[in-house]
């Protein structure tokens, strides 16, 4: 489950306009959200609200393996739509095996202007988080630049580490600030990091083959189904197209840091194939939860699957992953690490497996249409060009979209996530919502070791409220 | 290359900087919150959650 703060901050980029998932870093995700699930330790609760559209508070508290607690504050400077833990859609608060729409450029707000002067401004993010009774200090801020620039301050504070020096010289100092600046163009994306305490420089590039995602036309006389098309007349020596085979985009990226005070540097590249998500009707054709024809809607042309592989040639370390929806509730996905210089490998299989109430009365309302709501939400948002001043504020058109996804995700119950790898780790996780709360149940466990076969079991509470 | 002497000052003032932001960020934070929020809310009710 996201933690709250996470939450915010995916709202804030969804507000803004800016894919956050078109970075190097984000290059496997879709494995990661199957394979790499945290799993809570101890018990944690946590109480949130934003009093107002631009504010967030949030208390947290761990207990069990010993009690801590922090306290966090998150100011937006732009409106966002933050909703209750009771009312939320469940799919947004969990990491979850996803296949992402083709990147596009990320458009900035619209101009404003008033009495002939531009009265818009940038837009940012400040988040604090102060952990007790350690005093440390989370802080982040986030500016958007320019529509396609981002950058990012990101520190750690903490005050007991710079107060002893011999606790520095040992490299204990968790204190840092970490320095980033993100350039989005869709095609490319390009990120350059700089970090304080070791005076390390990185640049990640991640480039996407194929075309760039475009806002979808909407044809004005409403003759967009298919079947009314004017069907092309077929030559006769014309063959049929094979079928077989997945369609889908290629990304490819790389990652190299130096750093001159510790003489060190690393390389790493990834490649991912992804399919294409189906083709995405215009939003007037999505069938709408309860009408009858939603129904005859036929099953995904191509399972949604997703391929990466890392390789990274200085550590001579190696990871493909195979990430596979199978059926409507059901992802797959399997890795393996291989280590080219000290053959060390291990191999991780996982699971997740939406649980839903009942018989569904959306027998297809699966991610394609979420997706397909989330890029309608997104392309409803883009401005064409020709406009600068726009009519429709993105916070307006966003609600007609917002019942859809509640209903056709309200009979989700939870989610169990699995993963066993070849350490002999078993992983399993029931994430879900009772009441109001949002709740996260797990445990680790180790086949291996008779005397201790349970390594770790956590619960967490989660409740966040508006107003 | 700058003496010893302007190197301590510099490594005094960055910790100076770094105990003041580490001590005004949350208030900073609240404060910014409290200012550019319309209606203004009460002030207790962005520090607490509970309130």
């Amino acid at each position: 489950m996201h933690p709250f703060a996470t939450y915010v901050l995916r709202n804030y980029y969804h507000a803004t306009g800016w894919n956050e998932d078109n970075l190097y870093a984000n290059l496997t995700r879709s494995s990661n959200a199957i394979l790499d699930f945290t799993v809570p330790r101890g018990l944690h609760l946590s109480i949130s609200k934003s009093p107002n559209a631009l504010f967030n508070t949030s208390y947290s508290m761990n207990a069990m393996p010993s009690l801590n607690g922090s306290v966090g504050y998150i100011f937006t400077s732009c409106n966002l739509d933050v909703q209750s833990s009771g009312s939320v859609r469940f799919k947004d608060m969990i990491e979850r095996f996803k296949v992402y729409h083709q990147p596009r450029r990320p458009e900035g707000k619209e101009q404003e202007f008033r009495s002939g002067e531009r009265v818009d401004t940038r837009d940012y993010l400040m988040y604090g988080r102060l952990y007790l009774p350690t005093g440390r200090l989370d802080a982040l801020y986030s500016a958007r630049l320019s529509p396609t620039v981002q950058a990012l301050v990101a520190a750690i504070s903490d005050p007991r580490s710079s107060l002893s020096a011999e606790k520095r010289t040992r490299g204990d100092n968790v204190s840092n600030v970490m320095f980033s600046l993100q350039h989005d163009v869709g095609k490319w994306c390009t990120e350059y990091t700089w970090s304080a305490e070791d005076g390390m420089w990185g640049v990640r590039v991640l480039h996407n083959f194929g075309r760039l995602g475009v806002p979808v036309e909407q044809p004005a006389d409403g003759t967009a189904d298919p079947s009314m098309q004017p069907t092309r007349s077929k030559r006769v020596d014309e063959e049929d197209a094979t079928e077989g085979g997945l369609k889908g985009r290629i990304s490819a990226g790389a990652e190299f840091y130096i750093s001159a005070k510790e003489r060190s540097a690393g390389v790493s590249t990834g490649i991912r194939f992804t399919t294409l998500p189906d083709a995405t009707p215009p939003s007037f054709q999505i069938p709408s939860p309860n009408s009858p024809s939603s129904s005859s809607r036929g099953p995904p042309s191509q399972p949604p699957t997703t391929i990466t592989a890392l390789f990274n040639p200085m550590m001579g370390h190696l990871s493909a992953a195979y990430a596979a929806r199978v059926s409507r509730d059901l992802s797959l996905c399997s890795r393996f690490d291989f280590n080219v210089y000290s053959y060390d490998s291990e191999w991780t299989m996982g699971a997740e497996w939406w649980m839903r109430r009942g018989a569904p009365k959306v027998p297809d309302a699966s991610d394609e249409e979420d997706a397909m709501l989330d890029s309608f939400v997104h392309t409803d948002t883009t401005p064409k060009p020709e406009q600068i001043i726009k009519p429709e504020m993105p916070a307006q058109v966003e609600p007609t979209s917002q019942p859809d996804h509640l209903d056709s995700t309200a009979d989700i119950r939870g989610v169990v996530k699995a993963r066993i790898s070849t350490n002999n780790n078993v992983s399993l996780m029931w994430e879900g919502r009772i009441k109001q709360m949002l709740v996260s149940l797990g445990v680790v466990s180790d086949l291996s070791s008779r005397s201790k076969p349970i390594k770790a079991i956590g619960l967490e509470l989660s409740y966040f409220s508006t107003g | 290359m700058p003496s010893e002497e302007t190197k301590e000052r510099i490594t005094k003032v960055i910790d100076l900087g770094r105990t003041v932001l580490h001590y005004s960020w949350i208030p900073l934070i609240i404060y910014v919150g409290y200012t550019r929020s319309t209606p203004q809310p009460t002030l207790i009710k962005l520090i607490s959650p509970l309130a």
